[in-house]
């Protein structure tokens, strides 16, 4: 469930984090959402350590920042990719035929389509969601904060292309 | 009252307090809402649906869960309508769909609340045909409790326990939906000391005691009042046994002392009880080995032996330890042989006579819950008395009681707001009078002479202030401060401080042993009759010889450590029972060794045991019947629940047998034959104890009125404390203290346990630094009479120039290193 890896950081993630650290002290438990939102912006995605630190910084039992971690899906408590990936899996899309657009996913990154996964080079993290809220759309995903669809099989590889 | 309203359950009115939650008032009218998160001792929460009614509202009726439901006047419900009973049966349904219904094999089948509401309430019938969701089905939460996240029906009690009472928000609820589950922070152990009530709080069979587990069936268990005597608070426990062998021990409600709860050590360490190493008969020292005797031939031994010794020696050579730890029976059972039939005076126990301390411990527990001040000076509550601590806690959070914290450590206390100060061993009478003087000034009072030299900083004035002003302060000093060199001085100085803030009849002690009270109270103290009786009253004492049948000597005894010490001049016999002085000191072993005839009675073969001429096999309390008193004086019963040991007999009945055998002629005077009757006794004895008797105290125990002894406490000037001298190579000022995980006799018994407790000196990071030692480094801490040998464990709890090493570590007793400044000595710390 959670990881046993921790982060390392660049040296101007590791600034970037003791910013915001700083600027959240003593903030207490309201502050802890947007606090995990921004360090997980800056980490990608949430390590033993920084969630210890992050209850530290605010002066909230850690238990509290790994129940709000572990509740809300959007936060990491393991390595993810680089960008994320998240296709809906829901009856609208599968109805569209997202099966294919899943299943061309999986092939250029090499995970696995009934579960999803990271990629080898750990650029992108395939994962497969619950209705995203655009059946409009279907199939539809999202990569990163970014709506796309209907997106087709063979846009496949210019969409993981254009990716930096 | 106006507070009382008319409320409609199914068509029928009934009063409720206004305010008070549906479950309550309708449970006062007979009727049992089904719940599963709501708890009496925990805060409403509405999580888990089981207690759904329907309440008739603006817009039509809908459903509320009651647990969560205030009532005020006039409200309708329906709790029977087909609605309401739906509603709970789905709920029902949906927890039993992934409940892995192995109550077969499940600790709590017979107990469970999950069992007894699905036969109310259940559906009878599953919708369901899926497979059951797989969760962590035997996952330690620590060396103590085990959770099966799959019986978990997530009703966040254990969570909120852990909150809402110890403060240690440990366990959290992780996941959501299907997936949820109940877990600690990765990588953390559930460490809180209280852990175990979660245990009894958990509706289902999720929790379960790892050291009782798989050992008996709910229902074939009998059960026993009884009380915890792990130390001073006197905990009410039910001791559940079959067979006459203890299976487990659950808290049991007392409000007046422990609420609904126990500490872990009086949950679980219970393995003194069965440990290999009981003594199961008499020995008795044949060519110079321990052998195995009978009773008869064993007590005839004793008799022979301390009548040899009284003929050729005076009585006066002859002395009785006893214990805090033992019942009172025994205790004032061994007080009166020595006094009416030895002839002596030399009678004590280890925090007897030396301690200087408030005999009547503290005023009350429940002030404890109702302070809005908390003063604590050289204790440790969340070590000597994790229950107490708990109220403290709630004090502080709920009532938003300042906490002023004056210990040489760091506690755990100091984690609340208030002042805290942690005056070097030697300081504290300084910081006392500073205390004194700003509590004077003000309340407007003139300050004596001998205080104005005091300085007082911005700290002392806020605390000192703090205290003048406070309504209900509860306040209490501990062993610390109380007990060995200087803490007269250091006694006197602080009560100063109370006296001068307008409080001085609520300074109370913490007894940390469980019958310290109690052992005073019958009178086993050199200089003391039952009662707190001087022994100098002749009147007491003409009282007593009647009650007694014989003369008592008027000459003050010896206490404790004189009577070791005299083991090599005029002491030439001891009785010692359930006291270990060689286990505490081993130089103590060539003056015992000097004495012509040792007795030791105890449940192991002690260090001091070992030394004897004649070992006498003593029942532990839970194999006998005996009263204790707590530290505010509440005693208590508890009642005989296992088989004894072996041949091993209850302390009383020993030295029932000894006395009938020592003196035939008095036997009239030595008749009684239960603790209960024993008891009666004793409330003869003891003018607090009047009007009490075994059966008077049921279930709640009696505590003796404070005012019952009067104690006069006066502003004084007292001895300059002189601290043992600071150079080289002594240069770290030594610190004891008793923590919850020792190593001590009846706790390292509990071999499951071994792990907690914590083998170390502590020294502050600086010093470390400065030694160049890590953490778990061998380390000698050394005093001008002996050196130790124990791991390093760096802290910033203590103060640097400090070096602190615990009571009680099995082959390190810190004893050892006291010398004539006894545990306020000054050590050399160096890598071993
Ligand atoms: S918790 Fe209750 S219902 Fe569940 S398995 Fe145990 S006894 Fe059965
Ligand atoms: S473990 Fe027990 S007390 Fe804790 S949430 Fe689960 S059922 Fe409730
Ligand atoms: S089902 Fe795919 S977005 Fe709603
Ligand atoms: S008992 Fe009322 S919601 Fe759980």
């Amino acid at each position: 469930m959670t990881s046993d890896q921790t982060l390392a950081l660049e040296p101007d993630q590791e600034r970037a984090l003791q910013t915001l650290m700083r600027r959240y002290r003593g903030r207490g438990q309201s502050a802890l959402l947007p606090m995990l939102h921004e360090v997980q912006a800056i980490t990608g995605w949430v390590d033993e350590p920084t969630a210890r630190a992050v209850a530290h910084t605010l002066g909230i039992p850690e238990i509290e920042v790994h129940n709000v971690l572990t509740f809300y899906t959007l936060f990491y408590t393991e390595p993810v990719g680089k960008r994320v990936i998240r296709v809906c899996n829901d009856i609208a899309c599968v109805l569209a035929g997202n099966g294919e657009l899943i299943q061309r996913l999986a092939e250029e990154l090499g995970v696995d389509p009934e579960t999803g996964g990271t990629s080898a080079d750990s650029r992108f993290t395939l994962e497969l969601h619950p209705c995203l809220g655009h059946c409009e759309r279907a199939p539809f995903l999202m990569l990163d904060e970014e709506p796309m669809g209907p997106v087709a099989p063979d846009q496949v590889p210019d969409l993981l292309g254009g990716v930096s | 009252m106006s507070d009382w309203i008319t409320i409609t359950i199914d068509g029928k009115e009934i009063q409720a307090r206004r305010g008070e939650l549906l479950t309550e008032a309708a449970a006062r009218a007979g009727i049992h809402i089904p719940v599963f998160c709501s708890h009496p001792k925990l805060d409403p929460l509405g999580a888990c649906r089981m207690c759904l009614v329907e309440m008739e509202g603006r817009r039509g009726k809908m459903l509320v869960t009651a647990c969560t439901t205030p009532v005020n006047d006039g409200m309708v419900f329906y709790y029977n309508s087909e609605r309401a009973r739906d509603a709970r049966q789905g709920t029902l349904e949906v927890i039993l769909a992934n409940h892995p219904l192995d109550c077969p094999i499940c600790d709590k089948g017979g107990e469970c609340d999950l069992q007894d509401q699905a036969m109310e309430h259940g559906p009878g019938k599953s919708h369901y045909w899926e497979p059951k969701r797989h969760k962590e089905k035997n996952y330690p939460l620590s060396d103590l409790i085990v959770l099966d996240q799959e019986r978990c029906i997530l009703c966040w009690r254990c969570i909120r326990y852990l909150d809402e009472w110890e403060d240690k928000p440990q366990l959290g609820l992780f996941h959501r939906g299907s997936d949820s589950v109940i877990d600690k922070f990765p990588g953390t152990e559930l460490d809180a000391y209280t852990s175990g009530n979660i245990i009894d709080l958990c509706p289902v069979g999720a929790l379960t005691n790892r050291l009782a587990r798989f050992q008996f069936r709910p229902w074939v268990l009998e059960h026993t009042n009884s009380i915890c005597t792990h130390c001073g608070m006197g905990c009410n426990l039910r001791i559940d046994t079959r067979d006459f062998r203890v299976r487990r021990n659950v808290a049991r409600e007392n409000m007046a002392v422990n609420d609904a709860w126990i500490c872990d050590k009086g949950r679980f360490a219970n393995g003194f009880l069965f440990s290999e190493k009981r003594l199961t008969q008499p020995l008795a020292r044949i060519d110079g080995e321990l052998q195995p005797i009978s009773w008869p031939e064993a007590i005839q031994r004793v008799v022979e032996g301390l009548k040899g010794v009284v003929e050729k020696e005076g009585p006066g050579a002859v002395g009785g330890i006893g214990s805090a730890k033992l019942s009172n029976e025994a205790n004032y059972l061994l007080g009166k042989f020595m006094r009416a039939l030895v002839g002596t005076n030399n009678i004590d126990f280890r925090e007897g006579s030396a301690l200087k301390a408030e005999r009547r411990g503290v005023t009350s527990l429940q002030d404890a819950r109702d302070a809005d001040l908390i003063v604590i000076m050289g204790a440790d509550p969340s070590e000597e008395m994790p229950v107490l601590a708990n109220f403290l806690k709630r004090a502080a959070r709920r009532r938003n009681a300042p906490v002023i914290v004056i210990h040489p450590r760091r506690i755990e206390l100091t984690k609340y707001p208030g002042v805290h100060f942690h005056p070097l061993p030697g300081d504290e009478p300084a910081l006392f009078d500073a205390l004194t003087k700003a509590a004077l000034q003000a309340r407007g009072q003139a300050v004596p002479n001998w205080l104005a030299d005091a300085e007082v900083s911005d700290e002392v004035k806020e605390a000192a202030t703090l205290l003048v002003n406070a309504q209900n302060p509860f306040i209490i000093y501990g062993t610390d401060y109380a007990w060995g060199y200087g803490s007269a001085s250091i006694v006197q100085a602080l009560t100063n401080w109370i006296v001068a803030s307008g409080h001085g009849d609520r300074l109370g002690f913490l007894h940390s042993q469980a019958n310290a009270v109690g052992a005073a109270d019958v009178g086993l103290l050199p200089d003391m009759l039952p009662g707190h009786q001087r022994l100098a009253d002749e009147l007491a004492r003409m009282e007593l010889e009647k009650l007694w049948g014989s003369k008592i000597p008027t000459q003050p005894g010896l206490g404790y450590s004189g009577m070791i010490a005299s083991a090599l001049g005029r002491i030439k016999a001891l009785y010692i029972m359930g006291a270990d002085p060689v286990g505490e000191k081993s130089s103590y072993a060539e003056k015992l060794e000097a004495l012509d005839f040792l007795v030791v009675q105890d449940l192991f073969l002690t260090e001091t045991a070992k030394l004897a001429d004649v070992v006498l096999p003593a029942a532990s309390y839970v194999e006998s019947n005996g009263t204790f008193t707590n530290t505010e004086r509440r005693v208590q019963a508890a009642a005989q629940a296992a088989r004894a040991v072996g041949d091993s007999l209850p302390d009383w009945a020993i030295l029932m047998h000894i006395a009938r055998r020592y003196a035939p002629d008095q036997a009239d005077f030595w008749r009684t034959s239960s603790a209960p009757a024993v008891f009666a006794e004793i409330t003869r004895a003891v003018p607090q104890y009047a009007g009490m008797s075994w059966e008077s105290l049921g279930e709640r125990g009696q505590p003796w009125a404070w005012d019952a002894l009067e104690v006069t406490r006066e502003l004084a000037p007292y001895a300059k404390l002189e601290p043992a001298p600071l150079e080289k190579p002594f240069t770290f000022r030594l610190i004891t203290g008793n923590l919850l995980w020792d190593e001590g006799n009846t706790f390292a018994a509990t071999e499951r346990m071994a792990n907690l407790g914590h083998k170390a000196a502590w020294l502050h990071p600086d010093d470390a630094a400065g030694l160049d030692l890590r953490e778990g480094d061998l380390i000698a801490v050394r005093s001008r009479e002996a050196s130790l040998e124990l791991p390093l464990h760096i802290s910033s709890r203590i103060q640097p120039g400090t070096v602190f090493v615990p009571f009680s570590l099995k082959d390190a007793p810190v004893g050892e290193l006291f010398d004539e400044f006894g545990p306020r000595t000054t050590v050399a710390v160096y890598r071993a």
